[in-house]
């Protein structure tokens, strides 16, 4: 397993204060610096609790990404994961499902999140804005989802905007039965498969954010001259062609044997590897 | 064959080949949709991070099924056409232009083949001289064969049509199905090969060497129509002498003079296209390298013309001129 960078987060959402518990519990995260429903880890995971339905979530969202902390935040989180109980007409009580299909209920509108996560059940997560007491169709339902989809996707990377719900309450046992110490016990339960979820996402996320990320011999070139936005794009592709060439010594004695602007520096690397282009045979 | 889902389009949920496929995938999600748009090639999504657990999305395609192919696309025996019943493959070469054209990496499989047959007959009718169709450009055409069934419904709608030619492109070993059919004189089954090493760096997922070149011995041998594609060929240092050994093996294990057709190419692709790839894969030493533009098209600085030329050279000592043809 690679080493996660802390600058790449996953960002948990969760509705209810007693979602949020075993979750602290399991990543051990602390509340986040002048916020009081924003916890975070030192390796790369932050939750946040939102309350109940969809503008609160929607608000939560606003909230934070409008915060101090975020604006001052260095970090990005591409991966985005909305945990939580949901009920259901088939599957029973603690079952995990992984959702294939988001749709909202007032909007009749559906979006699908990339099969990415494995799990034993997949489904559709119909999100409503009162609790669903009859479960009239073959779906988990919620009061979250939809909204999280839609916020997520102004942060996060498509692919890797997932959902997951516990089940709650069925038929048979309805919602009058859930309780704090319910919600624990299932999240306890399901510690392991909630671990391989964020494993699996945070990785993907930290993938991602290496293919981005700057090269080393061109943030020391950033560090020492002025570029402007294209010539930073000019000389950041220039390096990572040396890098992926497996030429970075190369790179090295050009860059030490001075140049004269960020023109001269382009006009150098783009020589050298175009002279080195023309294989010939021998 | 394993798919992370299928999606259906609500459409062709009831068509006979969509019921056909998803008892082949059971155990698999199965998610309902309105268009394959939905869920494919969407604004922000990834074709790197959905390549790890691609899903099988069965459409419908709507409007025009057959296409003008591009010229120099394949070896002149009259009008040139191509169809594509599925978008993208199961192999992941690093190569290839499909990674930079589609955002999505899941594989679009359109069920009613009905239309393409439909949309074929429709321009054999306008051209008297000939018409050839090609299959595979969007995709590998064999390697899905037990969920597409292609050669068990094309295979037998090209045979009563002995005037209108298939080729069919493919990396794929999934011979099977053709080799339970009597050959038909016009259809082509077409391997595309590059060298051992260059396959096994960067064609991903495709079957070895020594294994297709087994699988159109057997066809050739069967009596099928088989043609040869050393594609996309990649200059670098030693690289005639790794094609002297490819064309050496293909030629010790296939008949040249049976042949249908031999080709080479160069490894060339649109200038976006590149550039979407590099956004892929920006530590690819492949992408890395230094590439030349012309009217559009990108393709490796090292090579060009004097590499080709010198490759046709030695292909020619083994198979006839007259049965080559350079793809443009």
């Amino acid at each position: 397993m690679p080493i996660i960078s802390e600058s790449v987060l996953l960002t948990l959402v969760v509705a209810l204060p007693a979602e949020a518990g075993p979750l602290k519990d399991f990543f051990q995260l602390k509340p986040l610096r002048a916020t009081t429903n924003v916890f975070q880890s030192d390796q790369g995971i932050r939750l946040l609790v939102t309350g109940v339905g969809r503008n609160n979530l929607t608000q939560s969202f606003a909230r934070f990404a409008g915060s101090e902390f975020a604006k001052e935040s260095q970090q990005v989180s591409p991966a985005w994961l909305n945990m939580g109980i949901a009920g259901h007409r088939e599957l029973a009580v603690g079952e995990m499902m992984v959702a294939n299909k988001i749709s909202c209920a007032v909007s009749a509108q559906s979006s699908f999140p990339t099969p990415v996560l494995s799990g034993n059940h997949y489904g559709e997560v119909l999100t409503v804005d009162e609790p669903e007491l009859t479960y009239p169709q073959n779906a988990a339902y919620d009061m979250e989802a939809h909204a999280f989809w839609d916020m997520a996707l102004n942060y996060g990377m498509l692919d890797l905007i997932q959902c997951c719900k516990l089940i709650s309450d069925n038929p048979h046992d309805g919602v009058e039965k859930i309780t704090a110490a319910l919600i624990d016990e299932i999240f306890y339960a399901a510690s392991d498969e909630i671990r391989q979820h964020v494993d699996l996402l945070r990785n993907l996320a930290y993938e991602q954010q290496q293919l981005i990320s700057d090269p080393v011999p061109y943030l020391e070139i950033a560090d020492r001259i002025h570029l402007n936005v294209n010539q930073a794009l000019q000389v950041r592709r220039l390096c990572q062609r040396f890098v992926a060439l497996n030429r970075e010594s190369e790179l090295e004695a050009l860059l030490a044997t001075g140049y004269r602007s960020a023109r001269d520096l382009t006009q150098i690397l783009r020589e050298s590897l175009k002279s080195a282009g023309k294989v010939t045979e021998e | 064959m394993k798919f992370s889902a299928v999606y259906i389009e609500r459409a062709i949920a009831e068509h006979e080949l969509t019921q056909r496929i998803i008892a082949r995938v059971s155990g698999t999600p199965v998610i309902v949709i309105d268009r394959y748009g939905e869920v494919f090639n969407r604004a922000g999504q990834n074709f790197r991070i959905q390549k790890r657990a691609p899903a099988l999305i069965l459409a419908k395609k709507h409007g025009k099924t057959v296409l003008p192919a591009p010229e120099g696309y394949g070896f002149e025996q009259g009008r040139g056409f191509y169809f594509s019943h599925m978008l993208n493959c199961l192999y992941d070469c690093r190569y290839c232009f499909l990674q930079g054209m589609y955002r999505s990496a899941h594989y679009v499989l359109f069920v009613n083949y009905e239309d393409f047959m439909a949309g074929i007959d429709a321009e054999t009718l306008k051209h008297d001289e000939g018409t050839v169709f090609y299959s595979g450009y969007d995709c590998d055409s064999l390697a899905m064969e037990p969920i597409s069934a292609f050669c068990e419904r094309f295979i037998p709608f090209f045979a009563n049509r002995p005037a209108s030619i298939l080729e069919i492109r493919t990396k794929s070993t999934q011979v099977r199905q053709l080799l339970d059919f009597q050959p038909i004189d016009n259809c082509v089954v077409a391997m595309s090969f590059t060298p051992e090493a260059a396959s096994k760096r960067w064609e991903h997922k495709v079957p070895t060497f020594s294994k297709r070149l087994q699988a159109m011995k057997k066809l050739q041998r069967a009596g099928w129509k088989i043609a040869v594609r050393f594609e996309p060929v990649i200059g670098e240092a030693g690289v005639e002498a790794e094609y002297e050994r490819l064309f050496s093996q293909t030629f010790s294990a296939l008949s040249a003079d049976e042949l249908h057709s031999v080709s080479l190419g160069e490894f060339r692709l649109p200038a976006q296209f590149h550039k979407n790839l590099v956004k892929l894969y920006p530590d690819e030493d492949l992408l890395a390298r230094e590439t030349v533009q012309h009217d559009g098209m990108l393709s490796l600085a090292a090579g060009g013309e004097a590499l080709l030329e010198a490759l046709e050279d030695r292909l020619f000592s083994y198979v006839d001129r007259s049965r080559y043809y350079r793809c443009a």
